[in-house]
């Protein structure tokens, strides 16, 4: 709802992560939201939300809702139900697996068919870039497709928590500047709260 | 409706004011268990004065004649309510509404209210022809002072204005539905009624006919609010009262027995009800037995629980124990819990991984064991990489990233030959069944069967540190090699049931998120709402709870007894899950309501289980139980007119 709060008021936008199965996108997540780097964890089941604000460089605020998905090929369907209304989709891919690098034009293809918004922002993230040995995706490689679809381009691994950082904040510059060129344009895809304002007092008599 | 719609004068008289109709007696009883300890003085100084105006007929009038005992109860209440503005005021605060003693038709009502100069906002209208009006009167368009002594309630014209405007688009968004099958009624043009007639000044009125849906929630809501501000006394927990006044109401009580056949749909309101009565025509129950009720804490209650444990430790041993085993009295004993010793034996036998004929049980398991061995010396062993599909590669690959990541940090799954049995047991089935392959997810419900079969000796309220602690190396390969073939049958026949929820689409899963969709329809409509208003789709509520059984949501212990229950079921997870479900979710249902999208999907990624346990578990199974005995036998119940409220969203039909 970005668009329609007062200027004073911190924007809000929208973030997806999407990508093959360990690519780092949970890590990437986890380091931008709590600041560590967790070896081990639980894979995603479906889609896992964090949000954190971040300072823009002309001093504005904004709130970033993030949707961090799960790869795996069988949860596409539930994945697609987050799409809507994304301001930011970042596409992560490990620099050490050719394999996830081939997939990325699929991944594309989901983010612009379901976010629906012609304003959205991509970003195409290259992560693992801390294991050099075993890179199989070079930097060049991945800077062209990042420039072939318009996207922002960045390598960098989860580990480091400047490098995650600078992604959001990049990013979410980014989302600023296209939405203020083209400020009508996210509208109808967001949906539209109720003006609830219902406190602790109210309550329900559980008849219906 | 808005402002202008609505002719007063031309409105039915054959509407009633309920909260204080006078023959009713409600109010007084209402009043005497909201203050079980008032002082007898007090009340008695309350009802000394009388209200002022008392017309003939129509109009509002005192408490009238009527038993004598509700008079008295009347009285007091009136007073209370007479003083409250003045009260409050006193102590600072602002009065928040106004009740009048009425009894006639609404035009009289509005009439006698204006020439007092007092606002008015109707909470709801129940009109002679069952037509719902949630109608706005002048309360703020042209707030005036109210004339009299009432100098504290002073009108906030802004306020009120604002206070107008979210009632109204509350109205405007239920009107808009009106004229289609999907109207539905929402208790937020209330609460915002009550905001504006509140910032207003108005006095609140309730008029209740038929005594429906929106009636009764406006009448709960004008009860509960005329308790909570009589209450001036300073120890007077008002919470409290609004809470007693919410449940015992009796009004409230009746109009949800006339619409759902219960007095209640939620559990926690039971209690306060009369033993047994919230579910008012018990149905003969099936095989399984309905749950003991679900025990309090005392020492009486873990007596009586431990002696069950002990009872039904013998009973499983005398089971186990025939030629033949009566798989109907497992499964009726297994429903309520398997004690904790041999718990492993009795999941191998639901799971058909123990034959019932005592005579060829062992050469049935003997051969199942070497048919798995073999299985994963053929696809995995003697299968030399270069040879295997892209398919399988990608699937192999997966499992092995998966693997350390079941049930990360926890000592029975970090040792290598555990590591190594999770891998050839999920490849070994995914190969074996195509259609759906393997499914991230899946490796966490290998864990709960691995727990459970090293774990047989582990009492019946073993904690997770010792479920999980277990230490692998002191079990033999020979003996990890079993568990693992036992494993492995146990999750296929797990798996068979549940196969269409991993394959393309998921379409078991769908249907599953279906059936919760309609169950919360029923008996919680004001979260299935809730839940639409903020943008949460229901699919993104279960999707894990389902696709995992709830492994991700309740530690081990929780999980185990909830597995119990489903795997005696007859036909394991597939009929009765969806009740489990719904029950889980109307049971953060409050804590839900009061929040926004965003703090909703951060709740349901962390829900608060972590103390959970048998208790806990318990209760939810019997709020299930009930729930499939209400709904099983009567699918047609969970149908609705078709809406705009898709449990999945726009995209789900789109995916493929």
């Amino acid at each position: 709802m970005g668009t329609r709060a007062p200027a004073s008021a911190p924007h809000l936008f929208k973030y997806i992560i999407i990508g093959d199965t360990e690519v780092g996108k949970s890590s990437i997540m986890l380091m931008f939201t709590e600041q560590h780097f967790q070896q081990a964890h639980d894979m995603t089941i479906g889609v896992e939300f964090d949000s954190r604000s971040v300072q823009l460089s002309d001093g504005n605020q904004a709130n970033l809702e993030i949707w961090d998905t799960a790869g795996q090929e069988s949860y596409l369907s539930i994945t697609r139900s987050y799409y809507r209304g994304t301001d930011c989709c970042l596409l992560v891919y490990d620099v050490t697996r050719r394999e996830s690098f081939d997939h990325l034009p699929r991944w594309l293809n989901e983010a612009k068919q379901n976010a629906s918004n012609p304003n959205l922002v991509l970003m195409l993230v290259g992560n693992k870039a801390d294991l050099e040995g075993s890179r199989q995706i070079s930097r060049a490689e991945g800077k062209a497709f990042a420039d072939l679809h318009g996207m922002l381009f960045v390598e960098l691994t989860a580990k480091n928590q400047n490098l995650v950082e600078s992604v959001f904040v990049e990013s979410a510059q980014r989302v600023l500047a296209v939405q203020r060129a083209n400020p009508r344009a996210k509208s109808a895809a967001v949906k539209l709260q109720p003006e609830s304002r219902a406190k602790k007092d109210d309550f329900d008599c559980g008849c219906g | 409706m808005r402002k202008g719609d609505v002719d007063v004068a031309a409105l039915p008289t054959n509407l009633h004011c309920y909260v204080f109709q006078r023959s009713s007696g409600a109010a007084k009883e209402l009043w005497a268990r909201a203050t079980p300890a008032a002082p007898t003085a007090r009340a008695s100084g309350l009802g000394a004065r009388r209200p002022a105006a008392a017309g003939a007929g129509a109009g509002p009038v005192a408490a009238g004649p009527g038993p004598r005992g509700a008079r008295g109860g009347l009285r007091r209440a009136q007073g209370a309510l007479r003083r409250t503005p003045h009260a409050l005021a006193r102590r600072g605060r602002a009065p928040r509404s106004r009740a009048l003693a009425f009894e006639g038709d609404a035009a009289a009502a509005v009439g006698a209210w204006r020439a007092r100069g007092v606002p008015v906002v109707f909470l709801a209208l129940v009109s002679a022809t069952g037509a719902e009006l949630a109608m706005l009167e002048d309360a703020a368009s042209a707030p005036r002072a109210p004339k009299g002594g009432d100098a504290a309630a002073a009108l906030e014209p802004r306020a009120a204005a604002k206070a107008l405007k979210y009632l109204s688009k509350a109205v405007d968004k239920e009107t808009a539905s009106l004229d289609s099958k999907t109207f539905e009624k929402h208790w937020l043009v209330l609460v915002e009624a009550r905001g504006a007639r509140s910032a207003a000044s108005g006095a609140r009125c309730v008029f209740c006919k038929s005594g429906k849906d929106r009636t009764g929630m406006a009448v709960t809501l004008a009860a509960a609010m005329f308790v909570g501000e009589a209450a001036t006394a300073p120890d007077d927990d008002e919470a409290l009262m609004l809470d007693r006044a919410s449940r015992h109401e009796p009004r409230r009580v009746r109009i949800c027995e006339k619409n759902t056949g219960r007095k209640t749909t939620r559990s926690f309101h039971a209690e306060d009800l009369e033993p047994g009565s919230w579910v008012a025509k018990p149905k003969p129950a099936p095989a399984p037995a309905a749950p003991a009720p679900a025990p309090s804490d005392d020492g009486e209650a873990v007596a009586a629980r431990s002696a069950r444990w002990r009872n039904d430790a013998g009973r499983v041993r005398e089971l186990l124990g025939a030629d033949e085993v009566d798989m109907d009295a497992l499964r009726s004993l297994a429903w309520n819990g398997v004690p904790g010793p041999r718990r492993s034996d009795v999941w191998r036998f639901l799971l058909g991984v123990l034959a019932p004929a005592a005579g060829d049980r062992a050469a049935r398991l003997e051969d199942a064991r070497a048919a798995y061995r073999a299985a994963v010396v053929a696809v995995l062993v003697d299968v030399p990489a270069s040879e295997r599909s892209a398919e399988d590669q990608q699937t192999l690959r997966q499992i092995l990233v998966d693997a350390p990541r079941t049930c990360p940090g926890v000592p029975l799954f970090c040792h290598d030959r555990v590591q190594a049995l999770i891998v050839n047991v999920l490849y070994a089935w995914a190969v074996a069944h195509p259609r759906s392959g393997y499914v991230q997810g899946m490796n966490d419900l290998l864990a709960v069967l691995l727990v459970v079969l090293v774990n047989n000796d582990v009492p019946w309220d073993g904690s997770d540190a010792q479920l999980l602690g277990r230490d692998a190396s002191a079990l033999s390969d020979a003996e990890l090699d079993d568990v693992a073939a036992d494993a492995y049958g146990m999750l296929t026949s797990l798996l068979g049931g549940l196969e269409d929820h991993y394959t393309h689409r998921q379409p078991g899963l769908q249907k599953t998120i279906e059936d919760v969709d309609g169950l919360l329809r029923r008996v919680d409509a004001d979260l299935h709402k809730h839940l639409d208003d903020v943008g949460v789709l229901l699919l993104q509520v279960t999707f894990r709870w389902i696709n995992c059984l709830l492994t991700r949501e309740l530690p081990m212990k929780a999980l185990i007894r909830l597995w119990d229950t489903c795997l005696a079921e007859p036909d394991g997870f597939s009929s009765f899950f969806p009740y489990v479900c719904a029950a889980f979710l109307c049971h953060f249902s409050e804590t839900i309501r009061n929040m926004e999208s965003e703090d909703v999907h951060l709740f349901l990624q962390t829900l608060p289980t972590a103390d959970w346990g048998n208790d806990e578990i318990e209760t939810l199974l019997s709020e299930a139980y009930i729930l499939s005995t209400l709904f099983q036998n009567a699918p047609s119940h969970l149908q609705h007119e078709p809406d705009d409220i898709s449990p999945f969203g726009p995209t789900w039909e789109e995916a493929g």
